[in-house]
């Protein structure tokens, strides 16, 4: 499986508006806010059921799934626990876990 | 497509303003009375005439959201709406504009339902003044097609980086025949070259398209789309001035004044209903009185010191659109009034004028009539709604 985890450039408020990009469009790796703190279920993967697929990698809206050496990583700075990557893996390699229980 | 002096509907003007652009996507859905703009652009995408993805949509949100996705791909993109269908695309209008997406669409202007009506006002396309999109009214078919061809330079100039609407008078204009000159392809690729995306998205370049700004961001953006709507007037100059040298023919910028210098009352309008308003003007003015027409070609961003400048010698002002703000008064006539104001003491009155609803013509003898009425009581200072021929007594 190729690398896929994006750079993520956190978003710095410019001071002056002429810095600020024309419109709301940036290269793609800039997170303008994160969501994690919504979680309320997080995914655990079993990466004995994982078949690199990448199914969970296309769907995640938040870019939280990507590969890294080689292996599916999950990254929780990013995930809000919508539970899409759980709901499409058809191996049924991830499932959601209460955050709290 | 025909090209030299043809015998066209403005719609058919339209259609072959829009097919000189070489739009690279055309999305739309069709709807009374805008609908033979895309069976003739259908035409010619049929027979090849035409090199574009041509997108048949199930709807005008479709419509104009597949417009969006291909403009963020850096094509050049072309649709066309009216009424109800400009009304389902709400959403999208804003998104669009928000968005900077230089999307080219043509508004035939219709009315509103309820009741239902399928002719022409311009309730349609006025709700929808605060959508961020450049607005620009033509009054004949040779002025449609020529603005046509100048909305994509307009739209996608990067100082100004906003979706045009153009709008053109259901029947009165979409389908009423005039004689139109319709350029060669190699003139209109001179005037208009391809499209040159200020942002595109790219799979060796990735874009993350339409973000979200929080509360710490959100202002900056629309004080940069506030800007970028507010320099289309100076562009529309340049552009008309570009036009000019390279077709011979020149429609000047935001207004186009009728006899407004010296004139005591002036009657402000937009549309193809100006033509008529023109005859008026010669018919009264040759009677000695001193009256004049002032046509809103640009209705976002609003002309207010060009309209100040234009107005600061009329005693009274007279405001006539086929529209109503339902509660209130005309919104043009808001907007001239607010303009107006910065003149104090010394502004004329306005008097705002609602007519035409629904396809109704307006007889010459009641512009007349509204000509005679600003110069014997002047323009009024409150926000009554003068109805022209309503076809109807009030007991």
């Amino acid at each position: 499986m190729p690398e896929s985890r994006i750079v993520i450039v956190p978003w710095q408020a410019p001071e002056l508006l002429e810095d600020y990009p024309a419109w709301p469009h940036t290269p793609s790796g800039r997170l303008v806010e994160g969501h994690a703190a919504w979680r309320l279920q997080r995914p655990q993967l079993d990466p004995s059921l994982c078949t690199g697929c990448l199914q969970c990698y296309l769907l995640c809206p938040d870019a939280a799934l990507a590969v890294v050496a080689g292996a599916l990583e999950i990254d929780l700075r990013l995930c809000k626990g919508c539970g899409v990557c759980a709901k499409e893996c058809r191996q049924s390699a991830i499932q959601m876990a209460p955050e709290r229980s | 497509m025909k090209t030299g002096l043809q015998f066209l509907a403005g719609n058919e003007a339209v259609a072959a303003g829009a097919a000189l652009a070489r739009p690279q996507v055309v999305a739309v859905y069709p709807i009374t009375p805008q609908t033979t703009i895309v069976e003739r652009l259908a035409d010619w995408h049929a027979n090849g005439e035409l090199q574009c993805e041509f997108l048949h949509v199930e709807s005008e949100h479709s419509a104009l959201s597949a417009a969006m996705g291909a403009s963020a791909l850096g094509a050049r993109t072309f649709t066309a709406t009216s009424s109800q269908g400009l009304l389902y695309m709400c959403e999208c209008l804003h998104y669009a504009a928000g968005g900077r997406f230089p999307i080219v669409m043509v508004n035939a202007n219709r009315a509103l339902a309820l009741p239902w009506n399928i002719y022409g006002d311009q309730r349609d396309s006025l709700s929808q003044l605060e959508s961020g999109w450049i607005q620009l009214y033509a009054s004949n078919a040779q002025e449609a097609l020529d603005l046509t061809l100048q909305a994509f330079r307009l739209a996608e100039d990067p100082r100004v980086a906003t979706p045009v609407m153009l709008n053109v008078d259901g029947f009165a204009l979409t389908h009423t025949y005039e004689p139109v000159q319709v350029p060669e392809p190699a003139q209109a690729g001179a005037f208009l070259p391809a499209f040159k995306p200020a942002f595109r998205m790219d799979l060796d370049a990735p874009l993350s398209l339409g973000f979200s700004a929080g509360p710490r961001d959100n202002t900056a953006f629309k004080i940069a789309q506030h800007r970028g709507c507010l320099a289309a007037e100076s562009v529309l100059d340049e552009v008309d001035a570009e036009f000019a040298r390279h077709f011979g023919r020149s429609w000047g910028g935001a207004l186009e004044p009728w006899h407004v210098d010296g004139a005591e009352a002036v009657v402000v309008t937009l549309g193809s209903l100006s033509g008529e308003l023109r005859g008026v003007v010669d018919a009264l003015r040759a009677e000695g009185l001193k009256v004049g027409s002032l046509r809103l070609r640009l209705l976002r961003p609003f002309p207010a010191e060009a309209l100040r400048r234009a107005l600061a010698g009329a005693r009274a002002v007279g405001v006539l659109e086929k529209n109503v703000s339902v509660g209130f008064e005309g919104t043009v006539c808001s907007q001239v009034r607010a303009a107006l104001h910065p003149l104090g003491a010394a502004a004329p009155g306005v008097a705002g004028f609602t007519g035409g609803l629904g396809g109704r013509d307006i007889p010459a003898a009641e512009l007349e009539a509204v000509f005679l009425g600003l110069l014997a009581h002047g323009g009024t200072h409150d926000n009554a709604v003068g109805w022209v021929d309503p076809g109807v007594r009030d007991a």
